[in-house]
């Protein structure tokens, strides 16, 4: 579980909040989709969970435990997987799993049943040998959500993971994604694939300008089912595109 | 042209706009601070710089090689402190494969680089005309055809030595390019070349050397120095292009003004032309090469585990350092720069002075007080240009870049992410130290004993400073960096590591004096032996007390980076 209570993030002295009292509860046993707008606030969002920017005020706790408090056991807990892979280029891909391994506290064994598991699966067990400078972006990807999986976490963060990945792999990590959730644990996902969305979470939140427009599951957005997602998406975040302002 | 006008202002702002990461935003205290003690530190010897040269030019009056050498020295100057670091960022700034889709041929890529270094080599040359030729021309009343030249000068002074840096690389980077080596076998390859040009430098120093053979010994200093330079002008004028500029500068004709400026600017123009046909050649192939990563792996064995979240910490950063091109040559390379030094010292003590031709060092070491005061001496020298030239301790943070912020997600506490770089830092640093250490005995006379007594020293005066200059960067990382030795070129990191180090010496230099001194007046071996136990306990309070406030901080600043 992720709780956020009134979360704000204002950068150096400016005066503009990227999040503004942002509060959220992510349960356990669901994949919990976050939609946003470029510049929205959701990549602040996702990196003030996972430790990597301070809040400006507010909490953050998972499976209770405070981020700001405990910040060492609360990040035990995520597996996250970033939106750009400023990945050790000069380690090779099984070096960086095997640092992973040893950041999370993971066995060799356990860590050598997982990697193979999970880079069989994402097709890129035979490059492991080399380094990731010599990798594909999609490679790269993949790398990162076998990083973030290893330690068998019990939240997974999610951003943008489909991106770069082909059909294959997207498809097992989808298959992943549902078979964590359905065991008991959280998975918090953002995307900008809306069609993904739709078809894989349980709930969505909607944020635009920093704040919260929309949280609840998807049938009960979608009070009409006949709307898409994407028109309700392009409301409530009042693109031109969905007042017909570009022709 | 608008291209390369284009390229050139996108990449002067990229180099001078600084972005900070840290969440308070950059505090100017500390930098204005460290600059205002370097100004004051340095200042004596700018002004002692400024009067010699005054003096030299007034006892050489306008010679011409005289006044090619002082070219050539500072030429030299600008070579060592810049042009050998910068031109990396024509060949190695990450942002590379940005230029190569753009509608752009190569070399405006390159000259649009060469332009931005060159320009930032100028700063040195401003400081040469200041200190070396402007005094030299006062001193020597120079005509109106040297001051005419002034702004020729001062351009020309970096002008070579970007370009020599640019020509001598082009054709190693070329054929690093074409090895199908792997980075860590490449890197080795890169700072033994290193080396190597070091000792050809040392050797031609040498080759230049004071000779004995002056029989006048009421020469004073100036006239030793006003000799020495036009001796070793006159054996440089193979520096054709430097001559024909002093020439010109110190001619009273204007013919001959006119003539030797022209020679002077047909020279650069020509060693301009051979640089520029190198990089039309190769800069592609070069660029290109650099985006590529490593021949495949296949067949290479899978190996499992790593034992300990610090042993990995440590042994994944030393890889990454080991295998990046960039890195690598900073953080070992830089390592190499005081045993150089303590050559250099060796081939300057062994100067012949006095009238039974002893050496500068022999007389030191007859000195009773030589072997008391020499090695503290030398240790405090050692730990505080050690701080500067430990690229690994003075940028741990600022070298992970954007990575950063991957290590803020690791459920490790920051203060063990810390002591990993530290201990990193310090067990390279200690192959440095041994080297050190085994040159002072060997070359310097040093007692082998006090050379250990250094060692041991300067272990955890090492390591201490380390923790120092790693908290600097942690509270202020130089994050976004597209060519590393650029920032650490630029860095105020290192001074503000070296000043930090300075007072630590002065406290070392308060622990020591008073047994010199006890030495000095009964020649007992008691005092010197209570002195290193002081220096020892010193050195490794120093060493503790660092690493306590730098656990104590690692959580609040580490937190505040935002990457």
């Amino acid at each position: 579980m992720i709780t956020l209570h009134n979360v704000s993030k204002r950068y150096g002295k400016s005066q503009d909040f990227a999040v503004k009292n942002l509060s959220l509860e992510i349960k356990d046993g669901e994949i919990f989709g976050f939609l946003g707008p470029n510049g929205a606030g959701k990549s602040t969002t996702i990196k003030m969970i996972t430790g990597i920017l301070l809040p400006t005020q507010g909490t953050i706790e998972v499976n209770g435990i405070s981020l700001q408090q405990r910040p060492t056991e609360a990040k035990n807990l995520i597996g996250f997987v970033p939106d750009n892979h400023e990945l050790y280029d000069t380690l090779k891909g099984i070096e960086y799993l095997n640092f992973i391994g040893a950041m999370y506290g993971v066995d060799s064994a356990t860590l050598k049943s997982r990697v193979e598991e999970y880079a069989s699966a994402f097709a890129i067990k035979d490059a492991l040998p080399n380094l990731i400078s010599t990798y594909s972006h999609g490679m790269k990807q993949k790398l990162c959500v076998v990083a973030a999986l290893i330690h068998s976490p019990k939240v997974w963060i999610l951003d943008e993971p489909l991106t770069g990945l082909d059909p294959q792999s997207a498809y097992v990590l989808k298959q992943l994604m549902r078979k964590h959730a359905d065991q008991g644990n959280t998975v918090f996902f953002s995307s900008h694939v809306i069609d993904v969305v739709e078809k894989v979470c349980d709930r969505i939140a909607i944020i635009n300008k920093g704040e919260l427009v929309a949280v609840d599951t998807l049938d009960n957005i979608r009070a009409d089912q006949n709307v898409s997602l994407e028109s309700i998406f392009l409301t409530m975040t009042a693109s031109p595109a969905a007042t017909g302002e570009i022709s | 042209m608008t291209k390369y006008r284009a390229l050139v202002k996108m990449l002067l702002v990229q180099q001078l706009r600084r972005v900070s990461h840290s969440v308070k935003g950059k505090k100017r205290g500390g930098t204005i601070a460290a600059c205002i003690l370097l100004a004051v530190c340095f200042a004596p010897l700018l002004v002692g710089m400024f009067v010699l040269m005054l003096a030299v030019g007034g006892m050489a009056g306008r010679d011409a090689n005289v006044l090619s050498m002082l070219l050539l020295c500072c030429q030299g100057a600008v070579f060592l402190l810049g042009s050998l670091t910068s031109v990396a960022s024509i060949f190695d700034s990450r942002d590379s494969d940005r230029l190569l889709y753009l509608p752009i041929r190569s070399i405006t890529a390159f000259w649009a680089r060469f332009t931005v270094v060159y320009l930032g080599e100028l700063i040195v040359s401003a400081a040469c005309m200041v200190c070396v030729i402007v005094p030299y021309g006062i001193g020597a009343l120079a005509t109106l055809h040297f001051w005419a030249l002034l702004p020729l000068i001062f351009l020309l002074i970096p002008l070579f030595p970007t370009l020599l840096g640019v020509i001598v690389t082009v054709p190693v980077s070329a054929l690093f390019a074409s090895l199908k080596a792997n980075p860590v076998v490449k890197n080795a390859l890169r700072i033994a070349l290193y080396v190597v040009f070091m000792i050809v430098y040392v050797a031609v120093f040498m080759s230049f050397g004071l000779s004995s053979d002056s029989s006048d010994t009421s020469q004073n200093d100036i006239a030793h120095v006003v000799e020495f330079l036009s001796s070793v002008g006159e054996k440089t004028k193979f520096c054709h292009w430097n001559y024909t500029l002093a020439t010109a500068a110190t001619a009273s004709l204007f013919t001959a003004w006119a003539a030797g400026t022209a020679l002077c600017l047909a020279e650069n123009a020509a060693i301009f032309a051979v640089a520029s046909l190198l990089a039309l050649a190769f800069y592609r192939r070069i660029i290109s090469s650099s985006t590529e990563g490593s021949p495949s792996a296949e067949g290479k064995k899978v190996v499992y585990g790593g034992g300990s979240v610090l042993r990995q910490l440590i042994s994944c950063d030393f890889k990454r350092v080991l295998r990046d091109k960039q890195l690598s040559f900073q953080s070992f390379g830089g390592l190499l720069a005081i045993p150089f030094v303590l050559v250099f010292m060796f081939i300057a003590l062994s100067a012949n002075v006095g009238e039974e031709g002893q050496t500068i060092l022999a007389l030191l070491v007859q000195q009773p007080l030589y072997q008391g005061v020499a090695p503290v001496v030398l240790l405090a020298y050692m730990a505080l240009m050690g701080v500067g030239t430990n690229v690994l301790g003075v940028y741990p943070i600022t070298r992970e870049n954007y990575a950063v912020a991957l290590l803020k997600t690791y459920p490790v506490p920051f203060e063990k992410i810390l002591l990993a770089k530290v201990i990193l830092a310090s067990a390279v640093m200690l192959v440095s130290d041994l080297v050190i250490c085994v040159l002072c005995v060997a070359l310097l006379a040093i007692k082998w004993y006090y050379g250990i007594a250094m060692l041991v020293a300067l272990l955890f005066l090492s390591f201490g400073s380390m923790c120092v200059t790693t908290l600097l960067d942690v509270k202020n990382p130089d994050i976004g960096w597209t060519t590393f030795a650029k920032t650490s070129h630029q860095g105020i990191a290192a001074m503000k590591a070296m000043l930090v180090s300075a007072l630590c010496m002065s406290g070392l230099g308060a622990v020591s004096s008073g047994f010199i001194v006890w030495f000095a007046l009964t020649q007992s071996p008691l005092p010197l032996l209570l002195m290193w136990t002081a220096v020892i306990g010193f050195s490794v309070a120093f060493a503790a007390v660092a690493y306590r406030i730098m656990s104590q901080k690692a959580q609040y600043y580490f937190e505040r980076i935002e990457a």
